[in-house]
């Protein structure tokens, strides 16, 4: 994937390598990964159960850290900074969305997109504002006042994409956002990712394991014992 | 507004094991309440003590009596302007579990040695013309009924035989501390003349002196003159400010006080507890929602506000139901302590309902540290893997 002719990588990782200690024994993850990222890139990272789909995905998050390697995002080198430091990073940067959706379930719908949004300056009409915004891309503008628990599991998961790009982030990381929807549902998502790349110029990288989620991707790669497959 | 919110509704997110922890953090209130209102009974005639009067008992102990010979002796001591004494006067009422307190006074001196004494002048001259008189506070009027005419069949304890006395007065008290509204005093002279026939050994003996210091003397001077005009003498005296005196009887009840200081704190350990198992629940439950606060940027001092917010208003919860139970809890501490042996202000002071907030906050805070600590501890990563 590393195109010399690229300029502006979002996501530029060096040599990263992961691994874990089970039992014991060290298990490699990730080895020795390096890569860039452009932006404005929808990416689908593929690759069985294991494969370290999902370890990649939160070292670019900053919610995992290499075992060895370097990972700039956003112009950030993120291997030297804090937890507290990460977070702030994060907040501005990254804009996360979760198999298991991850609403807040006494939140509304509404309160859990505005969310991200007490970390801001935004008065409180701006943020009223910018949720209304982003409930109506992901065309939830009549469910806001809705708890998780009232709305279905595709609404949940747009809710969490509107949860997502309230902020306006640098990037999106997918983990896995249409694993537990139905194919309609999943379909939907999938469409307003596209969308959200094509119309916004969002940086996507979707984790997945479904081909036919990939196929809605500009670019697919396939993460197999924790090495990325490269393009012929 | 936003994290606002999150804490209220996730501190009324599971309503049955809220209203347990309140109701479990009210119990501790009432009954820390209710411990305080009995040390603040025990401290309070400290507080409400005259700096004029003086008290004079026996040297070697209270209960120990003195010749009333000393009254001329005591008069004339360069300071004092009044002196009045007195005796416990043990009764019992219909049977031994209707007793009160009760004390056979020198009439012709109690009602200008003790101002806090609110009464008629009608009943303070029917009082003093009838020998078998005696005064009674309206709170013990009230607990038996009875009524200014009424006259009050009691047997002697202290001084031997049965009594029928005329309730001539009913009194309150400036300051029930002192002069408790839960008593009867009767004419000293009655009693004593009893005694010639009964036990003739205790006549003309007194169980202490009270005497009034004039304007402007000395009370340390006063003091140490009457304790000198009785040394050497078969029956020296100790003579105390009023003030040292009943805070010589709070002292003297130290290892009970000590106790309840120290159950006080039990109960406050028990309330944390119930607060920390409850919270503790509620963060465990909540991991994973920390965990996906983490990933949207929250920091840890933002859990840690969440947190510390919902204990605080639980806990805040709890001493506010508890302070609304103590006040018709006292009063009913109140009554059921006047069925044994004395009837007490247990007034619920702006201290005692600053105490149980403050305790309560305390509290509070020291429940949330434990699970505050481990959402700092706990990585992003911990918390989106956690499966409650």
């Amino acid at each position: 994937m590393s195109q010399p002719a690229m300029i502006d990588p979002v996501v530029s990782l060096h040599n990263v390598t992961k691994t874990y200690s089970r039992g014991g024994t060290e298990v490699s993850v990730l080895k020795d990964l390096s890569f860039v990222i452009p932006a404005g890139t929808f990416l689908a990272i593929m690759g069985p159960s294991g494969s370290g789909k999902s370890t990649l995905l939160n070292v670019m998050a900053g919610i995992d850290r290499p075992t060895s390697g370097s990972v700039v995002v956003a112009g950030t080198r993120l291997d030297g900074l804090s937890e507290g430091d990460m977070a702030r990073w994060r907040a501005r940067h990254i804009g996360y969305v979760f198999q298991t959706y991850n609403l807040i379930p006494v939140l509304t719908a509404a309160e859990n997109v505005e969310l991200p949004l007490a970390l801001t300056h935004l008065s409180r009409r701006e943020r009223a504002d910018h949720v209304k915004t982003a409930l109506r891309l992901v065309g939830l503008a009549d469910r806001m006042d809705h708890y998780p628990r009232q709305l279905s599991g595709g609404q949940e998961q747009r809710v969490g994409v509107a949860r997502a790009i309230v902020s306006d982030p640098t990037m999106i990381l997918a983990d896995e956002p249409t694993g537990n929807l139905d194919r309609e549902s999943a379909d939907d998502i999938l469409t307003l990712l596209a969308r959200l790349n094509r119309e916004l110029g969002k940086t996507i990288v979707m984790v997945t394991h479904d081909p036919r989620a990939a196929e809605r991707a500009q670019m697919i790669r396939h993460l197999e014992k924790g090495l990325l497959e490269m393009p012929p | 507004m936003t994290l606002l919110r999150l804490m209220l509704r996730n501190t009324i997110r599971r309503p049955v094991r809220l209203t347990l922890t309140i109701g479990g953090l009210a119990m501790v209130v009432l009954a820390f309440g209710l411990l305080r209102l009995t040390l603040d009974e025990w401290h309070s005639g400290v507080k409400a003590a005259a700096n004029n009067r003086l008290i004079t008992v026996h040297a070697m102990s209270d209960s120990l009596q003195l010749p009333l010979a000393y009254k001329e002796r005591l008069a004339v001591i360069p300071g004092v302007q009044l002196v009045h004494y007195g005796n416990v006067f043990g009764v019992e009422y219909r049977d031994a579990k209707e007793s009160f307190g009760a004390f056979a006074e020198q009439m012709g001196t109690f009602f200008e040695t003790y101002p806090e004494i609110l009464l008629s002048e009608g009943e303070r001259l029917a009082l003093l013309k009838d020998r078998s008189g005696c005064l009674i506070g309206w709170k013990l009027a009230a607990r038996f009924g009875w009524k200014l005419g009424d006259v009050i069949p009691l047997k002697g304890t202290t001084h031997p035989g049965n009594w029928e006395l005329v309730v001539r007065g009913i009194f309150h008290s400036k300051n029930p501390a002192i002069m408790g509204e839960g008593e009867l005093y009767m004419h000293w002279q009655v009693a004593n003349e009893r005694l010639k026939t009964t036990a003739p050994d205790r006549v003309d003996q007194v169980g202490w002196y009270v005497a009034t210091t004039a304007p402007g003397a000395n009370p340390r001077t006063v003091v140490a003159a009457i304790d000198a005009t009785f040394a050497n003498s078969f029956a020296e005296t100790r003579t105390e400010r009023e003030q040292a005196y009943i805070a010589g009887w709070v002292a003297r009840a130290g290892a009970l006080l000590d106790a309840l200081h120290w159950l006080s704190g039990v109960m406050n350990g028990i309330a944390a507890l119930v607060l920390v198992n409850a919270l503790a629940m509620a963060v465990r439950e909540r991991t994973r929602e920390y965990g996906v606060m983490k990933t949207l940027g929250f920091q840890p001092r933002h859990l840690v506000a969440l947190v510390l917010g919902e204990s605080l208003l639980v806990a805040l919860g709890g001493a506010l139901v508890g302070l609304a139970l103590l006040y018709p809890a006292a009063r009913i501490y109140a009554v059921m302590v006047a069925g044994g042996k004395t009837v007490g202000t247990y007034e619920i002071t702006a201290e005692t309902v600053g105490l149980c907030l403050g305790v309560m906050v305390l509290v509070g805070v020291v429940a949330a540290l434990w699970p505050a600590v481990r959402l700092s501890r706990m990585t992003t990563l911990e918390g989106l893997r956690h499966r409650g």
